[in-house]
């Protein structure tokens, strides 16, 4: 049975396969290699994923949710209709929608993956996206971080040797990995990134403007109007190059505004400060110069801004390159990486050391300055080589103290509280004075970048085993259960007839969003098409399908959404 | 063992050959199969690649030493290094190799990789060093342009800072962000490093008051990284006054508002609910002393006497007045009620109260007392019922002496020691707590 990549993206998703000769990318049910990660439920309850559910995120915003990825590993949850879901479960219905498409591909069933999260995922993220498989039924057989996923592809593809700079910018995350390509080892320097840098947030750059311009605010505009505005901007920001000219509509008001590619420099020049931090960082981390790197990588849509090209440009005295499709790269890089655990056929044999982007600590009683809160103190240094397994002896901090709270942290701030907290671990220890009594901490970092703490008791020798409690977005055992039932109980657009839908979604959004003589012509377009479909001649729908598709081709130039 | 016996080398400079050699022994020592022997592994091969590097350095410092002291030891790298350079040992010194002569050469790094100047120096001219290597050729006249946006920039930003009364608001900041030079690496450093020496020298003058409010300083923090390059900037300004000057980023907490801000659609967004768990346990838990205990137990007693027993009493008594027996009896049918109804009632609530949420008795609750386990969470029910069990069973044989050994035990009674449960002082941990804070 194959495993499969997965690249599961916070605005587009992918799968691929190892086939012995290379990596074959996996069609979804509409034909398109990238599933947008999209999700909504129509009027009657059941759930799509993709371009259709996307169609829709204009006119039912309240019913259609998409970028949930930057909600993992937190606690939030998203209302769509009248249900309620997590973002782990938000992002098991795209695996699930995936894994039925390999499925259908390859003929066989499909239970386990590869998938691929940031580098800079912290591990509640991590853990979430590992139970978003569960609840697909996919087992992941390995989480790879996006920029070591698009190295493979590149190291297999170019088969050049070196030092590579890989910078992965999304729609959600921004990971820049160091990694390094020699005799068929591919070894991850350093890695450093940002969790709420993307595509997204140049768009809201934009919008934010724009709305302090006409003195307005988000909270004042209604859901339907803000999504317009955004969708004007995602478009707007992919044909920068010359000035454009857009009509917006701000609730009643309606405004000309020009977006020129200064006007969006300014607008976006904070972002781009944010992008060079992390690249400083992990070239900081790696103590080289940017001489010394032999090839600037390019991965992620977002890569596609010439002013990000631009300012990577400078920072390195030369263009990056990206030889290979920035959008699939790192699917296919998934897909190898299940190759090589398969031994599949065909694949040179590389092995993969990474690092752990983060330090990984606790927090200890600060005696300098309590007001400020505990000290962090690091267990596993950042840029560790994983898999690591380190020991700490921590004692007693007060008289007659009879309890130990060791409290799980990931981040680089010297305060406690400021860095990601990822659970405790409670455990009894007998009285005596401070200082007399100890507890020996292990912290052990997978291959997945998954953490485990165990703690021994010195004095009593009991030992606890990753008890770690509260972690946030995870989901205990039951409501593992609870959340299959919960999900196994909804009910799916069937896989065929997907594609009629997702042209009367289209339609829709086109009627919505047009007005008199070409929205009577969307309305009659619409109601042919639905007609043929009730007469149920697959050969007839197909001819209609076409022609339907020409036609709102015709009304808007361009279909990227 | 050293680093050439786990690589299987004879000490080289070679850095290729410790590649080679690390690469062939990975393929059977996996990360993934084998975690222990892999992080020796790697740390043997960091070693030796940085044993290379020194040994390269030395070299270059002085060839005539490091290649007469190396020949005697270590041939085969000798025969590498007479050879000509080659691009196949790309870890050699730019210097070495025939590179593009308009490289820099390694040790002059740029100043936007952040190695701390010498404290002694004024910070500012660094950046325009810096430009000259990051674009090898600079042209003069945008050098000029660029040093003379930065002193205007300053100017501005000083401004704000001098403004008397209300203190420049976030919002005033954002024409840096706005400038197009800001892009530029050593431009951007420079500034963000002047910045931060104004700000120091003015929370010196201020004597230790935060120059910026957090607001701002979170939007400026943005912008030039302080945070991130806290160390390299402690390097330079001293750790005090980092900590003066961007204590207010520690204080501040970061929101939801990151998080929710990329989100599209769904008709509303909930937060996680507060844990009900989330009460903190204190560090230090206390038992309860004997006398408190005795008081939680007449006030449970008192509570059941007035609900169950009065009643009943009274009753009693009034049937009796009515068929005309006397009073004599009225004291003692009280007392055989209460060890009737009182009793067992304080019992059976015991088992379900104290193996409940609020792990007490009514009476016990009043007091901030809680039952626990030895690993201080609440009892299983079971747990509980051997608790009650221990405690008729040892104060009904032999009662007397329990209470003078008990006397004798700081609240760790003989009932409890029995069945192995804790009655914890939690009002007064608590409070302790947060004295200490
Ligand atoms: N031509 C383009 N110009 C600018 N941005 C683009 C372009 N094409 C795609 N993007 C942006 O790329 C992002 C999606 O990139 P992708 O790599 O698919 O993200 P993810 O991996 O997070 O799903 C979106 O934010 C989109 O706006
Ligand atoms: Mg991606």
């Amino acid at each position: 049975m194959a495993i499969v990549g997965i690249d599961l993206g916070t605005t587009n998703s992918a799968c691929g396969v190892w086939t012995g000769q290379g990596v074959e990318l996996i069609s979804n049910r509409l034909g398109d290699v990238l599933t947008p990660s999209v999700v909504g439920v129509d009027a009657s309850g059941e759930i799509m994923v993709g371009r259709t559910a996307r169609q829709r995120l204009i006119h039912h915003s309240d019913r259609t949710v998409a970028a949930f990825k930057r909600l993992m590993g937190t606690d939030h949850k998203v209302t769509l209709g009248n249900q309620r879901f997590s973002a782990t479960e938000l992002s098991s219905l795209v695996l699930r929608s995936l894994k039925e498409d390999a499925e259908a591909h390859l003929g066989e069933p499909v239970t386990e993956a590869v998938i691929s999260v940031p580098a800079y995922f912290n591990d509640n993220q991590r853990h979430a996206t590992k139970q978003a498989a569960e609840l697909a039924g996919l087992t992941v057989r390995r989480l790879i971080n996006e920029p070591t996923a698009a190295a493979m592809a590149y190291g297999l593809h170019e088969k050049q040797e070196g030092l590579f700079l890989i910078l992965d910018l999304g729609g959600g995350t921004f990971d820049v990995s160091l990694l390094e390509f020699f005799d068929g080892v591919m070894e991850v320097h350093a890695s450093a990134g940002d969790n709420f840098l993307g595509g997204e947030d140049f768009v809201d750059a934009m919008i934010d403007d724009v709305l302090a311009r006409h003195e307005l605010s988000r909270d004042s505009l209604p859901a339907s109007v803000m999504q317009n505005l955004y969708l004007q901007m995602e478009g707007a920001k992919r044909r920068l190059g010359n000035t454009q000219t857009l009509t917006l509509k701000l609730g009643d008001r309606e405004v000309i505004h020009e977006v020129t590619p200064e006007w969006f420099a300014g607008v976006v020049t904070p972002l781009l400060l944010r992008v060079k931090h992390p690249i400083e960082r992990a070239l900081r981390d790696a103590s080289l110069h940017p001489d010394k790197v032999d090839d600037v990588v390019l991965v992620g849509g977002s890569t596609r801004l010439a002013l990000f090209r631009s300012t990577v440009g400078k920072m390195f005295g030369r263009l990056p390159s990206c030889h290979l499709d920035p959008d699939t790269v790192v699917a296919m890089g998934a897909a190898i990486q299940a190759g090589l655990l398969e031994r599949g056929e065909g694949l040179d044999d590389v092995v993969l050391t990474d690092v752990c982007p983060y330090t990984l600590g606790t927090g200890v009683v600060n005696e300098d300055n309590p007001k400020l809160g505990d000290y962090f103190l690091p267990i596993i240094e950042r840029n560790s080589v994983v898999p690591i397994s380190v020991e700490r002896q921590l004692s007693t901090a007060s008289d007659n103290q009879t309890k130990m709270k060791i409290l799980i942290y990931q981040g680089e701030n010297r305060l406690v509280e400021k860095n990601v907290y990822l659970g405790e671990l409670g455990v009894a220890v007998p009285k005596g004075p401070r200082g007399q009594e100890s507890v020996t901490v292990r912290y052990s970092y997978d291959m997945n970048g998954l953490l485990e703490v165990d703690v021994k008791v010195e004095s009593t020798g009991k030992t606890y085993y990753q008890l770690i409690e509260h972690t946030p977005g995870a989901l205990s055992e039951d409501d593992k259960a609870r959340s299959l039932e919960r999900l196994a109980a909804l009910k799916f657009h069937p896989r065929d007839g997907e594609e009629n839908r997702a042209l009367l979604a289209r339609g829709e959004r086109l009627y919505e969003s047009s007005l008199g003589e070409r929205r009577e012509w969307v309305a009659d377009l619409m109601g042919r098409f639905e007609q043929v479909l009730d007469r149920q001649n697959p050969l007839d729908i197909a001819r209609a399908q076409k022609k339907f598709r020409e036609a709102l081709d015709s009304l808007e130039g361009e279909d990227w959404f | 063992m050293g680093p050439w016996h786990v690589l299987g080398l004879e000490a080289t400079g070679d850095t290729r050959a410790i590649k080679r050699a690390y690469a062939r022994l990975l393929k059977s020592t996996r990360p993934d199969e084998h975690p222990r022997q892999f992080q020796a592994l790697h740390a043997a091969y960091k070693r030796a690649l940085s044993l290379a590097e020194q040994h390269a350095r030395a070299a270059d410092a002085g060839p005539e030493t490091a290649t007469g002291e190396q020949a005697e030891r270590k041939p085969v790298a000798t025969a590498a290094e007479t050879l000509p350079p080659s691009p196949e040992r790309p870890e050699w010194p730019a210097s070495v190799v025939p590179d593009d002569p308009l490289v820099a050469p390694e040790e002059s790094e740029p100043a936007f990789l952040d190695q701390p100047p010498p404290p002694a120096r004024d910070p500012e001219p660094a950046w325009t060093a810096a430009r000259e290597l990051e674009e090898r050729e600079p042209e003069e006249d945008e050098r000029l342009a660029a040093s003379r946006e930065h002193e205007r920039l300053l100017i501005q930003c000083q401004a704000l800072l001098d403004r008397e009364g209300q203190p420049a608001a976030e919002t005033e900041w954002r024409f840096l962000a706005s400038n197009p030079w800001m892009l530029d690496s050593a431009f951007h450093h420079g500034l963000g490093d002047a910045l931060m020496a104004r700000l120091v020298e003015r929370s010196r003058q201020q004597e230790g008051t935060p120059p910026l409010d957090a607001a701002t300083l979170g939007y400026l923090n943005s912008l030039f990284d302080w945070e991130g390059r806290r160390g390299l900037l402690a390097a330079r300004f001293g750790d005090a006054a980092m900590e003066r000057v961007l204590a207010p980023l520690d204080a501040s907490s970061s929101g939801d508002q990151a998080l929710l801000r990329g989100l599209r659609g769904g008709k509303e967004t909930v937060p996680p609910a507060r844990q009900a768990n989330a009460e903190p346990k204190p560090e230090t838990l206390y038992f309860t002393g004997m006398t408190l205990r005795m008081v939680a137990l007449v006030i449970d007693l008192l509570v059941l006497a007035a609900l169950l027993v009065m009643p009943i009493w009274v009753v009693s008594i009034m049937v009796a007045d009515f068929n005309g027996t006397g009073g004599d009896i009225r004291i003692e049918s009280f007392m055989s009620f209460f060890l009737v109804l009182a009793v067992p009632a304080y019992l059976l609530m015991a088992l379900v109260m104290e193996a409940g949420p609020r792990q007490a008795t009514p009476g016990k609750r009043m007091l901030g007392l809680r039952v626990t386990n030895r690993e201080f969470q609440r009892l299983p029910f079971l747990h509980n019922l051997w608790r009650v069990i221990a405690f008729v069973v040892v104060n009904a044989l032999t009662s007397k002496v329990v209470i003078l050994v008990n006397l004798f035990l700081k609240g760790y009674l003989l009932h409890d020691r029995v069945s192995r449960s804790y009655v914890i002082n939690w009002a007064r941990s608590q409070r302790e707590e947060k004295d200490a804070k």
